[in-house]
């Protein structure tokens, strides 16, 4: 990456060295052709005026890659669900087992003076026990990859405005979505206040299973989300951020293959309305704190008009122990209502219907911790980041999961 | 000091969030209940 500044470091010296070829200014201009025997007073030649271009070289507006960030996740989960099958008889709970492995990677790169871009690309690698019931009866989706591409490109329209491009694909075994969005952002009061608004298109296409595994063709989705927020500068060591948004989903809203214990003693399919309105209200502050540390705090309210409710509240503390060496801990609680017609026993009368126990009423709790170490510049990389950490996620509704991650970083 | 410090922290865990959670989505991000990924 730091060849790519190697035409603007030639240009300043060609520019440099055009200064030189151009001759001195105390040498005496040579006389003109044809008046070699006219007598000359020697003038001094007028100073030539330069550009900024010919100072600095031309403007590079090539691509810079200003730092790659990997990370790899592990994630090991146990628990059981009303929506799969496989439990000892047709209306036990079956099986959500699953480990996932999550690799990433996020490219940050400048264009110019104006342009920037952030390109991610998570990778999940899935192997179900059988947390779906298709699992259980055809192993169909026993093994899932899927891979996403995320592009941002954002424009500095000026000082204190920049506008967002948003776009993404994602690809799975029998699920295909794809994303685009705007973002704009703009300052006000020196930069101590900050206005954004995004508005994001997700259009989701995939198989349709029934409860036994079998296809039935494709079925899809439209998600439109609006949302603004305002993020300010309360002291100089003091951020707030609000945001709301709005989403208006409609289609297929399941994922086809949940099925619902019924009273008749079987399983018949989840029952969902075909369109969902959603609202979040979402606070964030960061508090630097005078003994080299930092503490963060999120809060998050959710309702939608399938009677869900939700608050979400997480605390994050960091402390630094040395110049390159960090270490953070968090904590989050979660609790939801759950939807209006969730049930663990439906009566098979063809009414709205779910078991998804993530539709049900429950209290999550998240904790964990992390290590992270910045090292000082090396070689042509200005600095390398590590960080190894680990969550433990409980569900009152019979889920848990262990995380590890660990991130490598390079800022160039 | 950074609402977000760490960009792909901050995906992964929404991403566990949003696939597991009913009351995910609708604050500016993709809404959940999409994808089977995990």
């Amino acid at each position: 990456m730091r060849e790519a500044h190697a035409p603007t470091a030639m240009a300043v010296a060609l520019a440099v060295l055009a200064t030189w070829r151009g001759g001195r200014a105390d040498e005496p201009v040579a006389p003109a052709q044809g008046a070699a025997t006219a007598p000359v007073v020697a003038t001094p030649p007028p100073t030539p005026e330069m550009s900024d271009v010919e100072i600095l070289g031309t403007p590079d507006h090539g691509l810079h890659i200003d730092s790659v960030t990997t990370r790899l996740t592990g994630f090991d989960q146990f628990g059981n669900g009303y929506q799969a099958q496989g439990g000892p008889t047709p209306i036990s709970p079956g099986s959500e087992r699953a480990t996932i492995l999550e690799p990433q990677a996020d490219i940050e790169a400048t264009q110019g003076d104006r342009w920037k871009h952030s390109i991610h690309i998570p990778v999940d690698l899935v192997s179900n026990a059988s947390p779906h019931s298709v699992d259980v009866m055809t192993s169909a989706s026993k093994h899932v990859e899927s891979g996403s591409i995320d592009w941002a490109a954002t424009y500095k329209m000026d000082a204190v405005t920049d506008a967002t491009l948003l776009g993404g694909v994602h690809l799975e075994n029998p699920f295909r979505s794809w994303h685009g969005g705007l973002a704009g952002k703009r300052a006000f009061a020196d930069g101590d206040t900050v206005v954004s608004a995004s508005f994001v298109e997700v259009f989701d296409w995939f198989d349709r299973f029934d409860i036994h595994g079998g296809r039935h063709g494709r079925t899809d989705r439209s998600s439109t989300t609006g949302s603004f927020g305002v993020t300010q500068i309360l002291t100089p060591t003091t951020l707030v951020d609000v945001n709301y948004g709005f989403t208006m989903q409609a289609g297929e809203m399941g994922n086809t293959w949940n099925s619902v214990p019924l009273s008749s003693l079987q399983r018949g399919p989840e029952i969902l309305p075909d369109e969902r309105a959603r609202h979040a209200v979402v606070a964030r502050v960061a508090q630097y704190l005078p003994w080299d540390g930092a503490l963060h705090v999120y809060y998050r309210f959710y309702a939608d008009d399938w009677g869900l409710v939700a608050h979400s509240l997480e605390g994050e503390l960091l402390q630094r122990l040395s110049r390159s060496l960090y270490v953070g801990g968090h904590y989050r609680f979660h609790t939801q209502n759950g939807v209006d017609f969730f049930t663990t026993l439906a009566a098979p009368d063809g009414a709205l219907r779910t078991a998804d126990s993530d539709l049900a009423p429950f209290d999550a709790q998240t904790i964990g911790g992390k290590v992270v170490i910045d090292t000082p510049p090396v070689g042509d990389v200005r600095a390398l980041h590590f960080e190894v950490g680990y969550d433990r996620y409980v569900r009152t509704n019979d889920l848990q999961i262990n995380v590890v991650t660990c991130e490598t970083g390079y800022r160039f | 000091m950074a609402l977000t410090p760490d960009t792909l922290d901050v995906v992964r865990q929404q991403k566990m969030y949003d696939t597991r959670e009913g009351a995910a989505g609708g604050d500016g991000a993709p809404a959940g209940g999409g994808c089977g990924c995990q």
